[in-house]
């Protein structure tokens, strides 16, 4: 059984185009919160937790709100990236991947935040983007968002849009319950929640968080908190969504609520050690909308059944910090079932996408001086499984950096990466994609 | 007590995130498909692709590889009952010397370049007068219904395409025989199907469906 060959090389070119910018995006290191910026994803109410904003906080930035406070405080982050790709003129990747040095506005976001009572707050975290314009589509078009300006002669203009980051309200039901419900940051290992520039060591995710394995956020319920026992700090996540979709913030498509969980515990063992266990299991479903049509005088509804596939996935973290070194690891793994019916395109232009089986990793170490801007030089080594695919096995990437803090709300990086791909085959075999990434970062 | 639920909980994880190491090849993909070496579901023999997965073809039915689709094999066609049955003169062997084509509707002898015998088919003038298996050659001065052979077989390289209309082995993807060295605009390829210039991936011309060609 075969597709005509056209369609397969156009779903390559959409692999080596994932590949290669996800391999870029997986030379950086995982984020590194400073010693002085609390890593814990989820703070005891009743300061706001699980927003990823101690980190901010801790610089300066946002300080714990009062009890009730009527302002709305607005604050947010931003970089700017000097990216070099190292790509020959003839290399695929340069046909593919923005092979010029450049300067890039990454990140603006904002967040809205107001403590509403004693135990209710709302968060609000949202993101602005120039995508669309520039998305470069497999037929090698790009989209330019050009518009005439109405307030200034119609000169053009290109527009952008706004991604809602996350929403949410939170309630303190007890002091070690916290229910949050809106749109959420995913409770999973040390990274996904404390995403902002500032408040990381390195320009981008690792691979695996950047894959999503977990999905990024999720749209639902999140009760939280914490017990101390003695030295010892036990925490726990219990999630209640809607699950992966393509309209996962205002529908389930499905019906399918995803549920998920996170342990926590901190322990005093030659400095602190932070261990996480974390589980998902949802049902992701992307179909047409219903179709109603009329037969014998009734109206018959159908629901396609689409593309559905049901996940589980499973993480684990550890954090451990002496003095002014840094060493965290996470492992992340995640595992589809396709329903009958309902399975995929492969996306390699030939067939259905199969179950798979896919995980990753990282480790990551760093120091961080007392002088010269905080100086912190950091490695981190990245290793991933996808999906298997007949050009790919893994993906590997090392990288290594210098962290500076020359304010307490300013980060510049340095950081060169390279990533290979062991045991491909010919396409991909020697392949060796290196980078050199500098970012200023600030909070305001 | 709560080391027992700790180590439950433990156990549970551990569990949970090996289950999907024990993946094999024979659970990757759902009924009517096989994990192909290509490391995608492919359907099985006799079994074509739709929405979501694959179905059987009835039995007596083949598969239209370039469409997808289930068809009685050349010579054949579906009766009322919707089984395939011989037709009478179609398919017949032929070679315009000794063996000849004496049905009065199937009385054309199509006999490829570089062959010696052919099969018996008919004139037509558009797909529609043809049987699901053949297609009209519309290009040719007198247009006749006829079948494209090697579609779809499994190949190494181009070698093993031999001696079929299917005589290009693209070996970058799915490794399967395609139909090559048509002509742009004239369309020499399976019915629904039309001639692709991918000279830019450096493949030459290929016959493909015209959603799958790059515009």
């Amino acid at each position: 059984m075969t597709r005509s060959p056209p369609l397969a090389l156009i779903g390559l070119e959409a692999l080596l185009a994932s590949l290669l910018a996800g391999t870029a995006a997986a030379q950086p290191p995982a984020p590194l919160p400073q010693p002085a910026v609390a890593p814990s994803p989820s703070p005891p109410p009743p300061v706001a937790a699980d927003d990823g904003l101690d980190g901010l906080g801790d610089l300066g930035l946002e300080q714990a709100l009062p009890a009730e406070d009527e302002a709305l405080t607005i604050y947010g982050f931003a970089d700017v990236t000097y990216m070099m790709y190292f790509l020959h003129d003839d290399a695929a990747a340069a046909a593919l991947f923005p092979k010029e040095n450049r300067f890039a506005v990454g990140n603006l976001n904002l967040y809205a935040r107001r403590a509403l009572s004693d135990s209710w707050r709302l968060l609000a975290e949202v993101r602005f983007l120039y995508a669309p314009n520039g998305a470069t589509h497999d037929d090698g078009t790009i989209d330019q968002t050009s518009t005439n300006d109405p307030a200034d002669f119609d000169r053009p203009l290109n527009w952008g849009g706004i991604e809602i980051e996350r929403v949410y309200i939170e309630y303190d039901v007890h002091p070690r319950v916290t229910i949050q419900v809106g749109s959420f940051l995913t409770p999973y290992g040390i990274w996904n929640v404390d995403h902002g520039s500032p408040a990381i060591i390195g320009t981008s995710r690792p691979y695996a968080i950047g894959e999503a394995l977990f999905p990024e956020r999720q749209t639902g319920l999140h009760a939280y908190g914490t017990l101390n026992v003695g030295e010892y700090t036990v925490g726990y996540h219990a999630t209640l969504s809607n699950g992966r979709g393509p309209y996962e913030t205002f529908r389930d498509l499905d019906q399918n609520k995803a549920v998920g969980g996170r342990l926590t515990l901190e322990a005093p063992w030659a400095g602190t050690l932070k261990l996480g266990a974390s589980a998902y299991g949802g049902r992701f479903t992307d179909r047409d909308s219903d179709i109603s049509v009329i037969e014998d005088g009734k109206l018959v509804n159908t629901t396609p059944k689409g593309v559905s596939y049901d996940e589980r996935a499973f993480a684990a973290d550890a954090l451990w910090t002496h003095g002014r070194f840094h060493l965290q690891t996470e492992i992340i793994t995640r595992h589809i079932a396709y329903r009958n019916g309902a399975r995929g395109v492969s996306g390699f232009g030939e067939g259905f996408a199969p179950d798979s089986f896919t995980y990753g990793t990282y480790g990551l170490g760093a120091y961080r001086f007392e002088r010269y801007w905080n100086i912190t030089p950091f490695i981190m080594v990245d290793y991933y499984r996808p999906i298997a695919s007949q050009y790919l096995d893994t993906i590997a990437t090392v990288a290594a950096g210098l962290n500076f803090r020359p304010l307490p709300s300013v980060v510049l990086k340095a950081m060169y990466g390279e990533g290979w791909f062991p045991g491909a085959p010919d396409l991909l075999a020697d392949v060796h994609l290196r980078t050199m990434v500098f970012q200023v970062a600030c909070i305001f | 007590m709560t080391e027992k639920i700790l180590a439950g909980l433990l156990g549970a994880f551990v569990a949970g995130a090996q289950g999907g190491c024990a993946l094999d090849d024979a659970d990757k993909c759902g009924p009517h498909m096989e994990f192909s070496d290509s490391q995608v579901c492919t359907c099985v023999e006799n079994a074509v692709e739709v929405t979501g997965g694959c179905e059987p073809c009835a039995p007596g039915d083949v598969v239209d590889e370039m469409n997808q689709a289930c068809v009685c094999p050349a010579g054949q066609t579906r009766d009322g009952g919707g089984t395939c049955r011989e037709v009478a003169g179609l398919g017949d062997p032929c070679n315009g010397d000794d063996l000849t084509c004496d049905d009065p509707l199937f009385n054309r002898c199509a006999v490829a370049v570089d062959a010696t015998t052919g099969y018996c088919t008919s004139s037509c003038v558009d797909d529609s007068g043809c049987e699901a298996a053949y297609t009209c050659a519309v290009w040719e001065d007198e247009p006749y219904c006829r079948t494209f052979t090697g579609v779809g077989q499994a190949c190494e390289s181009s070698d093993d395409c031999a001696g079929n209309d299917a005589g290009f082995c693209e070996t970058l993807q799915s490794h399967t025989c395609q139909i090559a060295t048509c002509t742009v605009g004239i369309d020499e390829c399976p019915r629904d199907n039309i001639c692709c210039d991918l000279s830019s991936y450096g493949l030459g011309t290929l016959c493909s469906s015209p959603e799958d060609c790059p515009t």
